[in-house]
């Protein structure tokens, strides 16, 4: 049961990334991105890292994805033109292959311990835990920064109010 | 001890800013026009209440409370006394930054009475005055870096909030993003120090650079490194030298009384930070970066007085001053001695506290001119010393005060930093030192001489409701006489 998830989020998370590579749109580069992060997630699930899986969505996904989507629609990019092989184009994909037979062999010439580390089971227990007992003062200081972000926010997106049938002041 | 004892009283002073912050928030929902006087009120409540909070601090032996011994108390209350740094040092810092906050409130209320941002801006000066506060006491990086954070980015704002004048839009993108930039280096720098030492703790991170660290051993680099990058990332934010290329354009593009608050109020809060983060934590591998920040002082001087050199809008002129009185800081900061555990902190705090009621008073003035007139050109400022005798007079004690010309307590709080400086060795770094400061009386002297010598080109009325605010700039100006003949008033 675990293998075949395991396969099947991997296969999955190397298709998507295979799509961010392959596609000519950006945008669905940029959905394609998405996919492998969420595939990425599953991984971590697996291995019972429920705050990594967590905060991989969230950040990624939430933030970092939804902000190349919005840069790509602002610069209005249309489909990237087709190009032959050129000489940076094999550069790249020469580097891409040496790190990753490095990494193949550094996982193979390497015994690897039948267990890898224990992962606490309760991993978002813990971190909140921490946040409301030992970190409480760091972590209020924070909520007053998100406040006075939203009023920063105001201050600055607030377009003057234009009386009826008067100039702007 | 309680509660009471170790945080709601040693945390009075950032939260009478943070209520009346709050308050003011709740203010804004009920949306009455009755209530738009009591906004200002309630904006005034912060710093006073701060004032008066700090006092009662004072009073119940603050010393006592630095010497709690953390470990006994709930886990939230010892990390808190942890990162709380509370001494003698830290009040006065407190008193300064209340000062300098209630009159720049007071000047930011004249100047935007007509503008209606004017409650989010009182809003996000309570908020930056409250994580000053919060950046002298803090204790170790976590505190450090929030707080800092949580002073830069309304700053930023507040820069840019006049969008439609001068090019305050592009004022406030460039201090964003060299600001931001020197946070991801402040930021890379306290990952290197985590890594090496295990702590974010300025005295447990002390205590490990006790121990030598070699040149070429990785953790050695790693410091040196930390260190290195410490210094850019507090020199772009306090103006040093070659980290200075913001400063002009921000100061300039800001709203006249946003860059008094800026250069007084912001530098002060900046130099309470470097004073911890190098005397506090790297003091052990001082000889290292000592050497380099007196370089730095020294070129920080010369590019701002000779930048000055050539200014014709005041602001601008006073921008660079500011970066000039940088250098002079930094030299202070570099050529403080210990005895015992404490620090000998007075001299540089004397000039500091000068330095920003100087200019806090300079930028009061130029707001009430510019609020007339629409420009803070030199010439806009010919012959205002006859036809506004007081203001003249007090333009000209807060300008002798920037040039260190014997009456004014400019003079004597640079004697203090350089003879502190030649007792600590930095004979050279001093004799360039009063080099470039002669340089500077000539264009503080061009500003005297648009006073006292030209024709009056226009006639400035000014409103009968900016009373109090020549009562505040008065103030300023007595301050630079008061505390050149009682210095002791300033803990000298």
């Amino acid at each position: 049961m675990r293998e075949t998830l395991f396969m099947v989020f991997s296969l999955f998370t190397i298709a998507a990334a295979s799509g961010v590579v392959l596609s000519r749109n950006p945008v669905y580069s940029a959905f394609s991105l998405i996919l492998s992060f969420f595939g990425l997630s599953g991984l971590y699930l697996l291995w019972g890292s429920t705050f990594m899986a967590m905060i991989q969505i969230l950040i990624y996904t939430g933030a970092i994805v939804v902000l190349f989507v919005f840069v790509v629609m602002l610069l209005n990019l249309q489909t990237v033109r087709e190009n032959s092989p050129n000489l940076l184009f094999l550069v790249g994909a020469a580097a891409a292959v040496w790190l990753f037979s490095l990494m193949i062999l550094r996982v193979l010439t390497r015994a690897i311990p039948n267990k890898a580390v224990e992962i606490p089971t309760d991993q978002l227990r813990a971190i909140s835990k921490l946040l409301f007992t030992r970190y409480l003062w760091p972590f209020e200081v924070l909520s007053l920064f998100l406040l006075v972000m939203i009023v920063a926010i105001f201050a600055i997106t607030r377009t003057q109010e234009i009386p009826q049938g008067g100039e702007k002041k | 001890m309680s509660l009471l004892d170790l945080f709601l009283i040693p945390v009075s002073p950032v939260a009478s800013f943070v209520i009346a912050g709050l308050l003011l928030i709740v203010l804004q929902c009920i949306r009455s026009p009755k209530l738009k006087g009591i906004t200002k009120i309630v904006a005034l409540l912060g710093p006073l209440g701060s004032l008066l909070a700090t006092w009662n601090l004072f009073k119940s032996q603050p010393l006592a409370y630095s010497l709690v011994t953390a470990g006994s108390y709930e886990a939230w209350l010892n990390e808190f006394i942890l990162s709380y740094h509370l001494d003698s040092t830290t009040m006065i810092w407190y008193w300064a930054i209340g000062a300098i906050a209630s009159i720049s409130f007071i000047f930011v209320e004249a100047y935007f009475k007509d503008l209606e941002e004017l409650p989010e801006i009182l809003i996000l000066l309570e908020f930056i005055a409250a994580a000053m506060m919060l950046l002298v006491s803090a204790n170790n990086l976590l505190m450090v870096f929030m707080a800092l954070e949580l002073m830069s980015l309304p700053t930023y704002v507040l820069v840019g909030v006049e969008r439609e004048k001068h090019f305050g839009a592009e004022a406030s993108l460039k201090y964003f993003l060299f600001g931001s930039f020197a946070t991801v280096l402040l930021l890379f720098s306290i990952a290197l120090l985590y890594a090496y030492t295990g702590t974010l703790q300025f005295s447990q991170i002390s205590n490990f650079l006790m121990v030598p660290v070699g040149g070429t051993n990785p953790a050695g680099i790693m410091v040196m490194a930390a260190s290195a990058l410490f210094i850019i990332a507090v020199g772009f934010k306090l103006g040093l030298a070659p980290f200075h290329m913001w400063l002009p354009d921000a100061y300039e593009g800001a709203a006249t009384p946003i860059t008094g608050f800026m250069g007084s109020a912001i530098k002060l809060a900046g130099f309470g930070m470097a004073l911890r983060l190098w005397w506090g934590m790297l003091a052990p591998i001082s000889a290292h970066w000592v050497a380099i920040l007196g370089s730095l002082s020294v070129v920080t001087m010369f590019v701002g007085n000779l930048g000055a050199l050539r200014q014709r809008n005041l602001k601008r002129l006073f921008a660079y001053s500011s970066i000039s009185h940088a250098g002079y800081l930094v030299l202070g900061l570099i050529s403080i001695s210990k005895t015992g555990t404490q620090l000998d902190t007075q001299n540089l705090f004397y000039y500091l506290v000068v330095y920003g009621f100087m200019f806090l008073g300079v930028f009061g003035i130029l707001g009430l001119i510019e609020k007339q007139t629409g420009s803070t050109d030199i010439s806009t400022f010919e012959g205002i010393g006859f036809s506004h005798p007081l203001l003249g007079a007090c333009l000209a004690i807060l300008v002798l005060s920037a040039a260190g010309i014997p009456p004014t307590a400019g003079f004597l709080g640079k004697y203090l930093l350089f003879a502190d400086a030649v007792r600590t060795g930095h004979v050279w770094l001093v004799v360039l030192a009063v080099l470039s400061s002669v340089i500077g009386v000539f264009y503080y002297l061009r500003v005297l001489v648009a006073l006292y010598m030209t024709e009056p080109s226009q006639r400035i009325i000014l409103s009968s409701q900016s009373r109090i605010v020549v009562w505040s700039v008065i103030a300023c100006a007595f301050c630079m006489i008061f505390f050149s003949f009682f210095p002791q008033r300033l803990g000298i």
